[in-house]
């Protein structure tokens, strides 16, 4: 388009209806596309900011209007606190009125006075700018839009006076009605677009940190946003639908968005990097410059001026130090996040260059380039994005390793702690068993010290004095083994069966009986279990219960014994009775015998009771075992 | 009563042939003497290893076999093993020191009828010799309580299981009552009571054959 614009002008000049002082416009002649008015602008520079118009369009200010630009976009002056008047002169050479539109591109030129005449000669001013209320612009447009009627055969002379906090840049436009509608449609759909599309990642944003609490998805929303309405300000969509009736707000609001913009991408980098951990120093210059930001858009909202310049170093020092950063976490680091944000901040640099390569003409403008801020800053927000998407993907990858983790350290202590207490729990059986065994072992050795060994003895002594016959010696010895069987027969478990114990003694004791012609009967009834009937005990029963039989089988001269039981509710009574001569109990007990002495202490250490009744017709033995035993008596075993 | 009267006029037509593994030449000789009283009884061989006892299997079967259980190389409970295998008609019986329920069950569970304390006297000897072959069986209350235990229906049963009339017996064995005491008590003979023991221990010896069987099976030892 704007080739073609171009070269008709080239055509225009060529065709030699150039005035010498001022470059005159015929209008009618341009076709439906819009033509850059640079070339055709006489442009004065008034740095006292006191001209007027009937200064500018007497002949000695007048005359000190300059032309000669060469054709481009725009009239390009840098950062000047001057006005700046421009001159044009339009001709309709047609015989027809001729409406066209004048368009001034930069919609952050703080003031612009447009001076257009009038039927009678004198000239209308219309006083508009972005420190203006919006209401004073005659067309409404983000852009600066001035109707302009041409009557047939007419030639005007109409002026600008452009005064600005920012860069001096007027990109004039004349364009033909309908043209400008169409391009005014395509440029509202292609905002529309932008700006729909930021709100949708903002919200979306906002709601994953609501919902995750990740402060990354903070910063991103905020920086989005701030990015937004940066865009806005500088496209003059802000001034248009946000806040039109704010004078000294929208001449500032590019800077404060543009600073806010940086600060926000600066923490958002700082989380998405782990830069306080991964490089702490820059992490620091981060925190630096985001407080330099901050200052900033406090400085412009105080003095506009004297901020610009700074603003604009300020920026590009920003700009080096994310990608410095950013590279080196990528490069160094290999951190492939950082990877995605050098991406992003790269794809908005191009944006802007490619905007900037476009006002210097060095790019075409095409749908690309006019809306390169907007390009680039869609890209930027959605690699972005992308990048919060990934490090989610990163941050869940490594939670599920670490629940593995701690699952598989989990297992494993568990596994320790069941080892250890598989260990602890063999310890203490092996103590348990040690101790049994060690007591078992105390226990033989106290029956084979009372028992066999003192019956041993005992034949030992009488078999050296050489008084006994061999059947006598063999008497002897089978004692010693009765005494051996039944030792071995109490270490079997009886469990709790008093019976079953007093049964092996009559099967251990019956052929001794036999042989002794002593007819036994047996008249037990069944007994409760006696709980505490251990290997110990058990002995210590029948021992009792054997001394007995012996003193029977020895002194009483019977012919029958009766062994009974009985039970009440505390206790169980065995009974061992015979029909013999009998003896006197309270002398026996008196003079210590020894079986009767025995007897007594064995009763004692089980916390039974043994009790004789003896009379001419024979002797009662009761030993009164109790169901119960009571904790606390005394164990200790008879000695000697 | 029927199977005693058999013993007594067989034994006139033939005496008990006894056959002895023993390493103990003072019990040799106490049970030779013993059995030289006895018309009705010849001492048929006597072995004095786990060896010879194996060997000597291969020659004719004896009525009963008298088998001491520590020979000097080797258990005796091997013989029995084998004897009860070799000569399924014999009666198996092992000498003990003191008839404990280990060394007894063992041998019950190898195939033995019956067991003999070593200090019994001549007399004894004799007696528990004729009793085994007429069918009897000696029990002792703690080995009847093993028995018990082992038949518990809560317990794993495999193979045979006793009758009411046997699990009866036990019990009163158990509690003290002798043979002749138990016979009156269930109004049968003595000897009667007798063979119910021997019908126990065959019972005991095959549930124990089968439970080492099954056993073998769950641990993959078998087919």
């Amino acid at each position: 388009m704007r080739f073609i614009s171009l070269f008709l002008c080239a055509l225009l000049l060529l065709s030699g209806r150039a005035v010498a002082a001022d470059k005159v416009l015929d209008v009618p002649q341009l076709g439906r596309n819009a033509v850059s008015l640079t070339e055709y602008f006489t442009v004065l520079e008034d740095p006292s900011l006191t001209l007027t118009l009937a200064d500018v369009q007497g002949p000695e200010v007048g005359s000190r209007f300059a032309g000669g630009q060469e054709p481009a976009p725009a009239l390009s002056y840098g950062f000047r606190r001057s006005a700046y008047w421009l001159r044009l002169t339009l001709r309709n050479a047609s015989g027809q009125p001729v409406l066209r539109m004048l368009e001034v591109g930069y919609p952050i030129l703080s003031d612009i006075q447009f001076y257009r005449p009038m039927v009678d000669g004198r000239y209308e001013s219309l006083a508009t700018g972005v420190a203006t209320p919006f209401s004073t612009r005659p067309y409404p447009s983000r852009s600066f839009v001035f109707p302009l009627t041409l009557p047939a055969q007419s030639q005007h002379v109409i002026y600008l006076r452009v005064q600005s906090v920012s860069a001096m840049l007027v990109p004039a436009l004349l364009w033909e009605p309908q043209a400008f509608h169409a391009h005014e449609r395509d440029d509202y759909a292609a905002q529309a677009w932008y700006f729909g599309m930021a709100s949708a990642l903002i919200l979306f944003n906002l709601l994953l940190f609501v919902a995750m609490r990740d402060v990354a998805y903070l910063w991103y929303s905020v920086f989005a946003t701030c990015t937004a309405l940066a865009i806005s300000a500088s496209n003059g969509w802000g001034k248009e639908f946000l806040w039109p009736e704010t004078t000294l707000w929208s001449n500032i609001a590019i800077s404060v968005f543009g600073s806010l913009t940086l600060a926000a991408l600066l923490l958002f980098m700082r989380r998405m990097l782990n830069t306080r951990e991964v490089v702490p120093r820059a992490d620091r210059l981060i925190k630096v410059f985001v407080a330099l930001q901050l200052l900033f858009a406090a400085g412009v909202a105080i003095s506009p001026q004297s901020f610009a310049v700074p603003g604009t170093v300020l920026i590009t020092v920003t700009a080096v130090l994310i990608l410095s950063v950013g590279i080196y976490c990528a490069v160094w680091r290999r951190q492939r996040i950082a990877v995605l944000v050098v991406a992003a901040v790269s794809v908005w640099l191009l944006g802007t260059t490619v905007v900037g390569l476009k006002t210097l003409t060095l790019l075409p403008a095409n749908t690309l380039t006019m809306n390169g801020y907007q390009i680039g800053s869609a890209m930027e927000m959605l690699l972005l994005a992308f990048a919060l998407a990934y490090r989610f993907n990163m941050i869940r990858r490594q939670a599920t390793e670490d629940v593995q983790q701690a699952n598989a350290g989990l297992a494993r202590r568990l596994q320790e702690r069941e080892a250890e207490l598989t260990a602890s729990h063999q310890r203490l059986l092996e103590i348990e068993h040690r101790q049994t065994l060690s007591q078992e072992r105390q226990r033989l050795m106290q029956d084979m010290h009372d028992g066999m060994g003192s019956s041993l003895n005992s034949a030992l002594r009488v078999v050296e004095r050489g008084q006994l016959n061999d059947a006598q010696v063999a008497q002897l010895l089978k004692g010693c083994i009765d005494d051996l069987k039944l030792a071995i027969d109490s270490m079997e478990p009886v469990e709790s069966d008093l019976l079953l114990l007093l049964a092996t003694l009559r099967f251990r004791l019956e052929p001794r009986l036999e042989s002794t012609g002593i007819a036994l009967r047996w008249e037990v009834q069944d007994i409760p279990p006696l709980d505490w009937l251990d290997p110990r005990n058990s002995l210590h029963i029948l021992r009792i219960a054997q001394e007995a039989f012996t003193n029977i089988i020895k002194y009483a001269n019977a012919t029958e014994v009766r062994v009974a039981t009985a039970a009440d509710a505390e206790s169980v009574t065995v009974t061992i009775s015979d029909n013999g001569s009998g003896f006197d109990v309270e002398r026996a007990l008196k003079s210590g015998g020894k079986g009767l002495s025995n007897q007594l202490r064995r009763a004692e250490a089980i916390g039974a009771e043994v009790t004789w009744e003896s009379d001419g017709a024979g002797t009662r033995m009761m030993l009164r075992l109790p169901l119960v035993r009571h904790v606390g008596l005394p164990h200790a075993m008879p000695t000697g | 009563m029927q199977p005693n009267q058999q013993n007594q006029t067989s034994s006139e037509i033939s005496p008990i042939r006894v056959a002895l593994v023993e390493d103990d030449v003072n019990f040799q000789n106490a049970l030779m003497a013993a059995i030289d009283t006895a018309p009705d009884m010849t001492l048929l061989v006597v072995a004095s290893t786990r060896s010879q006892g194996l060997l000597m299997l291969d020659r004719a079967a004896a009525d009963v076999l008298l088998v001491d259980l520590g020979l000097p190389d080797g258990s005796g409970i091997d013989v029995v093993r084998a004897a009860h295998v070799r000569w399924p008609a014999c009666n198996i019986m092992v000498s003990t020191a003191f008839g404990d329920e280990t060394h007894v069950m063992q041998s019950l569970e190898a195939g033995a009828s019956g067991y003999l304390l070593k200090d019994s006297t001549p007399e004894r000897l004799l007696s528990e010799i004729r009793s085994l072959h007429a069918g009897g069986s000696p029990i002792s209350p703690l080995i009847a309580r093993q028995i018990l235990m082992r038949f518990r229906p809560a317990a794993r049963n495999q193979g045979a299981a006793l009758s009411a009339r046997e699990q009866q017996v036990l019990e009163f064995i158990t509690k003290g009552f002798s043979s002749n005491e138990i016979a009156a008590l269930m109004s049968v003979s003595h000897h009667t009571v007798l063979t119910y023991v021997r019908r126990i221990y065959a019972k005991l010896e095959v549930k124990s054959r089968t439970e080492a069987i099954y056993e073998a099976r769950n641990q993959g030892l078998l087919p």
